[in-house]
């Protein structure tokens, strides 16, 4: 019985090669869809369990009251928390900080050094976690004051093919370069690692390069620490000690003003929680992906069934014969669902073969590498996905066709009962209900992508390079006098520079446009005892002329002017708004505090951060120190290390690059050129949604293409089924655009309704998706149109494929065949 | 092996009712070759599918074998129906996508029976058609005549008790037609019962007796010249 529903299931897929076609193609688009974004959620999900220990890592997270009652929770951590736990938590096992520090190093012979990070860690760090070695072992490394642990691809970077164990790097500790050892070469961090590393060193470095302050300051922090606890401790158990040791830590009375609290999160909920700060993902786009994988997969399905729906008057006979020689419903429901497997697992095969195929430009899409491994576990999981996808595809055409009478269908007397008909419509509007939502959202996206990319920031950013100063802020000289330096070498490399051709201007500054995520984001008390948030940056009077911002009043510093250095500021227009200034020249940051100083101008509102951000109030000084002095608060997330912006005027990129290379080689040998165009860094501060972008782009294209197949399948069997009629109709004289139009009516209706359904969904989700801009496009009747126009003609054109062999019947064979 | 009492078949849509058969009464014993003749819409096929267990009739009583089936749910029908009644029909319905074996083969399959013996018993079928030679040929490939002659070895291969046919000569032309005819002459010649509804006239000589119908009602039952029952 088995071998012979085979035999028949292989003989239709062959005879009905288009429907087959259709339906496996559509199946396998689907399948890929899934297998690659089920890879992508897998490795989401799975973050940071490769340890063997995972379950009973934490990472420790403090949390402090500001006086103004804000809270702040951080991931990055005092240095102080990890010897203060260790001394006063027994169940903690292990504990360790990651405190990463950008630095120069390189072998010791060499002047070349490149940048590397360098984190600053514990012993314990290797007991912690299950990162390998691959030359060196736990028990070798860390034996002494001189040692390094490095990643495997640091030592490639540093040593080539060579073995890197025993070798000598050259890092710079404070204002010096000392020389460690390599014991230990690290396997790179998996892709789904949270924890990443390049160079280790042990922990004694943190005092030279961090100063004797910062290991005993509870509100300076570094890095993130993590633990592990003893077996069998609830790290709900330990809050309570936790706030024993901090009040002892702080003191009772600065305890009770911040309330500071340690907590421990598990290691395995870093990457998706966002009610964290740090570099995690929104789990938010795992679930978008997950819904845009079920729909390409279930709009194939539903091709599945309009197709099968739509041909079982050709399976009619079949089916009234059976019946008439002994078979029971069950045979027949066993026999069309397995029809429904058996295309569902060649549709599988193929579809694992596209997702394989189409792997690495996924990856591109979502920024990842990830790789398939196929296993047992994986063809049992294939096989049950087969199976139910093969229930949901088939189980409504089995129930349809075996429900045939045996009577009615051997007469020839089956007519299209108008139950299935509303079935199949309902199927198309539900199909072209997503496509039309997904086209309107990849509009959407594209748009608002289109418009950040070229919205007018209120500077230049095309031609200007940025790189940094090699000066950095160290604790103990201050961030004025660093500045000052960076100014001494500015002034070495405008001479050398001005003389070559394409280069205009050199500005100096603390922070560049570059760094998006906020300058120094600082706040003063008012007499409420409110916070008063400003932004502000050092610079020098190059930096307002070489980013071409507009100077709405005032003047710009200048060089003629003495005192600008030690008591100009310009603020931005956002000031003068926020704090109400009438006549801002000449007025004063409205707190008590800082040192003298005056607005000398007032610059347009451009934009510092991305366009997620409002525009807020923002202070240019020379002198750091003016601002310094009246805040209470300051919140650094990008470093603010003097950095040079050279605005070029060339044709020769490459070439102009080349000499300021040249030219800073000379002057500051050992430090890496490492320079990045405005322009470019800025667009990349948008990855996440140009990520975003493709994918929706991509899925829409899917969606459409496999609806489109689906409606193209139905208009030819729709002919089919209309045949007769049509033979009536024109033997009744109509002419063969009548049947044209007769024929697309029944489409474009259905097509006019998915619209209408889709519009405020998609409107819904879009308007939701562009909150998350402070600066955004407005939500056009014309964008809506468009996507319901492309579907209608897409489906004229699939439908009129059909509809035209319909006009060319000729009636006197069409009516002949009844 | 038949008995239907007072049968009625109405058929009804959302806005007519038809009535099919009215207070039709029929015996019909074991080995003989009935015929049913009558104009097209006088209920024929419908007597045809309730005698072969395809309907339910609307009311009265039908008995087959000795068994009360007129109210049967469709699973104990088709129980019944398997392996006792062979049908023929004009268009010979065959499965295209099944070659000559495999369409023979068929009801035993839904019979249960063992491979070895479905092959001995469809070929022994086959041998008796004198199909043999066109087993793993297609429907497609074959005539008309040989295609009804396929038929005919899938309504005997269980050894059907009988055999129900509907205008089995219909599509035919004449010659194939006669030679379906003594086939089918030739089958109750060797004990199954035959019931065959025709058109035509030359046909229902080969019957024993014919029975008239007219909007539903049988109208006479004569017994053909030359047959004594």
């Amino acid at each position: 019985m088995f071998k012979n529903y085979i035999k028949i299931a292989f003989r239709n897929l062959f005879k009905n090669k288009v429907y087959s076609f259709i339906n496996i193609f559509g199946l396998a688009v689907g399948i890929a869809v899934c297998a690659l974004i089920a890879l992508y959620v897998q490795n989401e999900w799975s973050y940071d369990e490769f340890h063997e220990n995972s379950e009973n890592i934490y990472r420790v997270w403090a949390e402090e009251t500001l006086q103004d009652g804000r809270v702040i929770l951080n991931t990055s951590t005092p240095f102080i928390v990890v010897e203060t736990i260790k001394n006063n938590i027994p169940e903690v096992e292990n504990i360790t900080y990651l405190n990463r520090f950008s630095n120069v190093a390189g072998v010791p012979q060499n002047d070349q050094k490149i940048s590397e990070n360098v984190s600053i860690i514990h012993d314990d760090f290797f007991d912690i976690f299950d990162f390998k070695f691959v030359e060196g072992s736990r028990e070798s490394v860390f034996n002494s004051p001189s040692s390094i642990v490095i990643s495997e691809s640091a030592a490639k970077r540093h040593f080539g093919e060579a073995t890197a164990l025993n070798q000598v790097l050259s890092l710079k500790i404070g204002e010096e370069f000392r020389d460690f050892t390599v014991d230990g070469v690290l396997e790179d961090a998996p892709a789904n690692s949270s924890i990443r590393y390049e160079l280790l060193i042990p922990e004694q470095y943190f005092e030279p390069i961090m100063g004797e302050r910062s290991m005993r300051n509870w509100f300076n922090i570094f890095g993130p620490s993590y633990v592990t606890l003893k077996d069998g401790t609830d790290p709900e158990e330990l809050t309570d000690k936790f706030a024993d040791m901090m009040r002892a830590a702080l003191g009772e009375e600065e305890y009770e003003m911040t309330k500071y609290k340690i907590g421990l999160q598990p290691l395995t909920d870093v990457h998706l929680n966002t009610d964290f700060p740090g570099n995690g993902s929104d789990p938010v786009y795992s679930y978008i992906l997950s819904i845009i994988a079920l729909l390409v997969l279930v709009i194939a399905c539903v091709n599945f069934m309009t197709l099968s729906i739509s041909r079982s008057t050709s399976r009619a006979k079949e089916v009234g014969v059976r019946k008439t020689i002994g078979a029971v419903r069950e045979h027949l429901m066993y026999q069309f669902w397995g029809e429904a497997l058996l295309m569902t697992i060649v549709a599988v095969i193929l579809g694992l073969i596209f997702a394989e195929l189409l792997l690495p430009f996924f990856n591109e899409l979502s920024g990842t590498v990830l790789e398939f491994s196929f296993g047992w576990q994986n063809l049992a999981v294939l096989l049950g996905c087969s199976v139910i996808i093969s229930l949901i595809a088939g189980i409504y055409p089995a129930l349809i066709l075996s429900g045939f009478r045996p009577t009615q269908v051997l007469k020839g007397r089956l007519s299209q009962s108008s139950e299935k008909g509303s079935f199949n419509k309902v199927m198309v509007v539900f199909q072209f209900t997503l496509s039309i939502a997904l086209i309107i959202g990849t509009f959407t996206i594209r748009e608002q992508l289109a418009f950040v990319q070229q919205k007018n920031l209120g500077f230049q950013k095309e031609q200007i390079l940025t790189f940094n100063s090699g000066f950095v802020n160290t604790p103990n000289a201050g961030i004025d006098n660093v500045f000052a330096s960076s100014l001494s070498r500015k002034q070495i490399l405008e001479s050398e520079l001005l003389g070559l051709s394409g280069i205009q201007q050199i500005a100096t500054s603390s922070f560049t446009p570059v760094q998006t995520r906020g300058w120094f984001n600082v706040s003063f008390p008012n007499e409420q005892n409110q916070a008063q948030p400003f932004h502000a940056n050092i610079v020098d009077e190059n930096f307002i002329p070489t980013l071409g911002i507009e100077i709405l009043n005032g003047r710009n510093f200048s060089e003629e002017n003495a005192s600008d250095k030690e008591r100009a500021i310009i603020v931005n227009q956002a000031f003068v708004d926020y704090f109400n200034l009438e006549d801002p020249i000449g007025k004063r940051i409205p707190g008590p505090n800082f040192l003298d100083h005056e607005i000398i101008g007032v610059v347009n509102n451009f934009h510092y951060e991305s366009l997620h951000s409002p525009i807020e109030p923002l202070v240019l000084t020379q002198k750091g120190q003016i601002v310094f002095s009246g805040i209470n608060n300051m919140n650094l997330r990008n470093s603010a290390a003097p950095k040079y912006t050279v605005k070029l005027t060339t044709d020769d990129l490459q070439a102009t690059i080349a000499g300021i290379r040249d030219v800073w080689e000379d002057v500051a040998p050992g430090i890496p050129f490492d320079y990045s165009f405005v322009d470019e860094a800025l667009d990349s501060q948008y990855r996440q949604e140009q990520r975003l972008s493709k994918i929706v782009t991509s899925a829409s294209l899917l969606t459409v293409l496999i609806a489109g197949l689906g409606l193209f399948g139905l208009a030819s069997l729709m002919v089919v089924r209309r045949t007769k009629e049509i033979g009536v109709r024109k033997v009744l004289g109509a002419s063969s655009s009548n049947i044209l139009l007769l024929i697309n009516k029944e489409f474009t209706l259905l097509i006019g309704l998915s619209f209408l359904i889709a519009t405020p969904i998609a409107w819904f989700a879009m308007k939701e998706w562009l909150k998350d801009f402070a600066y955004s496009i407005e939500l056009g009747i014309g964008l809506f149109l468009l996507a319901g126009i492309a579907t209608l003609v897409l489906s004229w054109l699939v439908v009129s494929f059909q509809s035209i062999k319909a006009t060319l019947i000729n009636p006197v064979d069409s009516l002949k065949s009844e | 092996m038949i008995q239907a009492k007072n049968l009625k078949k109405v058929y009804s849509t959302e806005e007519v009712e038809t009535t099919a058969l009215n207070n039709v009464n029929i015996e019909i014993k074991e080995g003989e070759f009935v015929a049913i003749m009558g104009p097209s819409g006088c209920g024929k096929s419908t007597l045809l599918n309730i005698m072969g267990l395809l309907d339910n009739p609307s009311d009265g009583e039908y008995h087959f074998l000795g068994h009360d089936v007129s109210n049967r749910t469709e699973r104990e029908r088709a129980q019944l129906r398997k392996g006792n009644i062979g049908f023929i029909f004009q268009s010979f319905n065959l499965i295209d996508e099944l070659t000559v074996f495999e369409n023979v083969e068929l009801p035993l399959l839904y019979l249960g029976m063992s491979a070895d013996e479905r092959k001995e018993k469809a070929e022994a079928a086959l041998e008796r058609m004198s199909m043999m030679h066109r087993r793993n040929h297609f429907p497609q490939q074959l005539s008309g005549g040989q295609q009804q002659r396929v038929a005919i070895a899938r309504a005997v291969v269980a050894n059907a008790k009988l055999i129900l046919a509907d205008e089995p000569t219909g599509n035919l032309d004449s010659d194939h037609g006669n030679e379906v005819m003594k086939v089918l002459a030739e089958l109750n010649e060797q004990g199954t019962t035959i019931v065959m509804v025709t058109h035509s006239p030359h046909d229902a000589d080969y019957a024993m007796r014919v029975i008239h119908l007219f909007d539903g009602h049988v109208v006479t039952e004569n017994m053909q010249e030359g047959f004594h029952v």
